[in-house]
């Protein structure tokens, strides 16, 4: 009843003209950007950073976080209408988004089943947030130096594991980020440490820059090869909004799969690592397990409630650990993370009780960026075909620029744009090298936070290592850490004997 | 002679280059900056270490499982931006940000993708009204206004 009332007061904090239309313009965007194959939310909100500036901390992460959420919604237009995921989570949707548009000759349905679950699912997700996150952080005050150290590095440790096909890689890139974030000032000592004299280095090397270039500009770099290509769609028919209107019997089938979807998806949201991608993938493969109309893949509407209100779910879902933890799920919310740290607002248990207006504001604005974005989904619905037929040769010069501005504006100085052209460059040597980035991304953001608890656990135990054995909690989260470590290493000599088949690549 | 199935390939340069990485993390966390105080406890360099450490175990292990992988390829038209950026940057030490951008549009959308002319001039109208509009009248930045234009009001 508590969590409702303090809701409530959030709603009083968020309903502002200047809060409402953040709201608006990052739900906007978010669907802009989701919609256009090749940026992703990751990019988007990293090139929306610098706009944030002018705001107060509340009314930016608002637009940050309308933009991120709404990117979900965004993300199953070009799945559904050219057969191409605008982000990873949208994938699953193409199975049976793309055959109901071309097969069936029902892509306005097709778009609107994928809107309505997105809503359901997003609507479960954050309710259960709602509850949820206060409860989380109850039992992160209990937490000490040590648990919270062996916490952070199981976060860390799963996200590299979980993104990209081998966990080796992802593990080098988290130390990568770590080490990255170590050069400038040591935050608890004040001594200058790896600044290789370097005067600019003396301040670290900055976020904002870091991320434009890591997932911006490495895009970019990544979309050169696809300039030429033409995204032309196959839908015959014009798109309007009472085309798309659902039966009552098209509404009775999507309900089931997108409140499943809507539970299931926001408990894989709240575990890091996983994030919007596994739980579309888990949503759909759950669905496979239930009764449909249609056979899935062919163009069924369970296939595409149960995959969206999945994803949708489990964006809000991983809110809650990274509101009452400060441990985000994803690259995205590493760098929704970052940007709250770089406002000033330290997300973790306390964040509850020391910033409630911040908390539950953010947590009030995604119940309107939902229904604004479902708002925006049907008013766009014409116009959709348009959009996405946007060359990427046209395209590119003006993400190019974006990035170059927006890394000048946030350190004044070329300095910022060399960071995020270096950055840009190893970003896209690393993937296209097959190491994901998301993972040194959370590295990046949360090594200062790691760092601080590690020497606070080690000042307080001497010296010993014992603080991470004799407390159960942290035990717990030592072991998870160990067989995350020691997995990758034992399959690689598991493999190298022949005891496990090496796999073949085609 | 049997081509070797063992290569170091671009895969090979990034943990090489983690490697070295952490060899410099360590070398100058122990020597520079510590790593343990037996009264005060860990030093400034202590967490780097044992994450380069770590690092370099990580690397040694990635090197190994990088021979026999298959070099990822670069394509040369995808460095094209990167030099376009460069340029960017070096004209706006010249001639200023802006006009730079003005430039860099036209000779990349008329001259390298041979777009239209209303196409070129509406992506200039789109960046024109994200920098000036959003970055210098809504945001304040000052942009860099070049070495001539510096001279001039000087």
């Amino acid at each position: 009843m508590d969590n409702l009332l303090m809701l409530m007061q959030g709603f009083t904090v968020v309903l502002t003209v200047q809060n409402i239309l953040a709201c608006l313009f990052g739900a906007f965007l978010g669907i802009i950007v989701g919609a256009m194959p090749g940026i992703g939310s990751l990019a988007g909100v990293a090139l929306l950073l610098p706009l944030t500036y002018k705001f107060n901390p509340t009314t930016a992460i608002i637009m940050l976080g309308a933009l991120y959420y709404s990117n979900m919604y965004g993300g199953s237009y070009s799945a559904i209408l050219l057969n191409i995921p605008g982000d990873s989570p949208a994938i699953m949707t193409t199975l049976d988004g793309y055959p109901m548009a071309t097969k069936r000759k029902r892509p306005g349905q097709a778009l609107l089943t994928a809107n309505m679950s997105s809503f359901i699912g997003g609507t479960i997700g954050m309710l259960i947030l709602t509850f949820m996150g206060p409860a989380l952080a109850d039992i992160g005050l209990k937490f000490g130096p040590a648990e919270m150290a062996a916490l952070l590095l199981v976060a860390m440790t799963s996200i590299g594991w979980l993104v990209g096909d081998n966990p080796v890689k992802g593990l080098l890139l988290t130390c990568l980020g770590i080490l990255i974030a170590a050069m400038g000032m040591d935050t608890l000592s004040g001594v200058p440490r790896y600044d290789f004299g370097n005067i600019y280095l003396l301040g670290g090397v900055p976020f904002t820059p870091f991320v434009i270039g890591m997932v911006g500009f490495a895009q970019v770099i990544r979309l050169m090869g696809d300039r030429n290509k033409k995204t032309e769609s196959k839908i015959e028919q014009n798109l309007t909004i009472k085309g798309s209107l659902l039966t009552l019997h098209d509404f009775r089938r999507l309900l089931p799969p997108a409140i499943r979807s809507g539970f299931l998806g926001t408990f894989v949201g709240v575990l890091p690592g996983a994030g919007a991608t596994t739980g579309a993938f888990l949503g759909y493969a759950t669905q496979k397990a239930f009764k449909n109309e249609e056979m899935l893949g062919t163009g069924a509407i369970e296939g595409i409630a149960s995959c969206e209100a999945a994803n949708n779910a489990a964006a809000a879902g991983a809110f809650a650990p990274l509101l009452a933890l400060g441990i985000p799920g994803s690259g995205t919310g590493a760098v929704l993370l970052g940007g709250l740290m770089m406002w000033g607002l330290n997300p973790g248990p306390l964040l509850f009780t020391t910033n409630p207006e911040f908390a539950w504001g953010l947590i009030a604005s995604l119940f309107i960026a939902n229904i604004l974005t479902l708002i925006i989904a049907l008013g766009i619905i014409p116009f959709l075909i348009r959009i996405l037929s946007v060359p990427i040769k046209l395209l590119i010069p003006i993400v190019s620029i974006i990035c170059l501005v927006g890394s000048y504006s946030t350190t004044y100085s070329m300095y910022g744009v060399f960071v995020m052209l270096i950055s840009g460059v190893f970003g896209y040597i690393f993937e296209k090298s097959g190491y994901s980035t998301a993972p040194m991304l959370l590295a990046f953001v949360l090594a200062p936070l790691l760092e601080s608890n590690m020497r606070k656990a080690f000042i307080i135990s001497q010296g010993s290592m014992d603080i991470f054995f004799d407390k159960p909690i942290a035990l717990a989260f030592i072991i998870v850490l160990f067989l995350l470590i020691l997995f990758p290493i034992v399959r690689f000599l598991l493999t190298k004997f022949g005891v496990l088949k090496k796999k073949i690549a085609k | 002679m049997e081509k070797s199935k063992y290569k170091l390939t671009f895969k090979g340069i990034i943990p090489i280059f983690t490697i070295l990485v952490s060899v410099i993390f360590i070398y100058f966390g122990f020597t520079k900056y510590g790593f343990w105080d037996p009264m005060k406890g860990p030093k400034p360099g202590f967490v780097p270490v044992l994450i380069s450490f770590l690092l370099l175990g990580i690397s040694l292990l990635a090197l190994f499982t990088s021979l026999k992988e298959e070099a990822p390829e670069f394509p040369k038209d995808n460095w094209y931006c990167v030099l376009g950026m460069v340029a960017l940057v070096i004209g706006s030490f010249i001639i200023g940000l802006i006009p730079s951008v003005i430039v860099y549009l036209l000779v990349w959308l008329k001259r390298f993708e041979k777009v239209s002319w209303k196409s070129t001039f509406i992506v200039m109208a789109i960046v024109l009204v994200i920098v000036i509009g959003v970055f210098v009248m809504w945001l304040g930045i000052d942009f860099p206004k070049g070495i001539i234009l510096d001279a001039i009001f000087r």
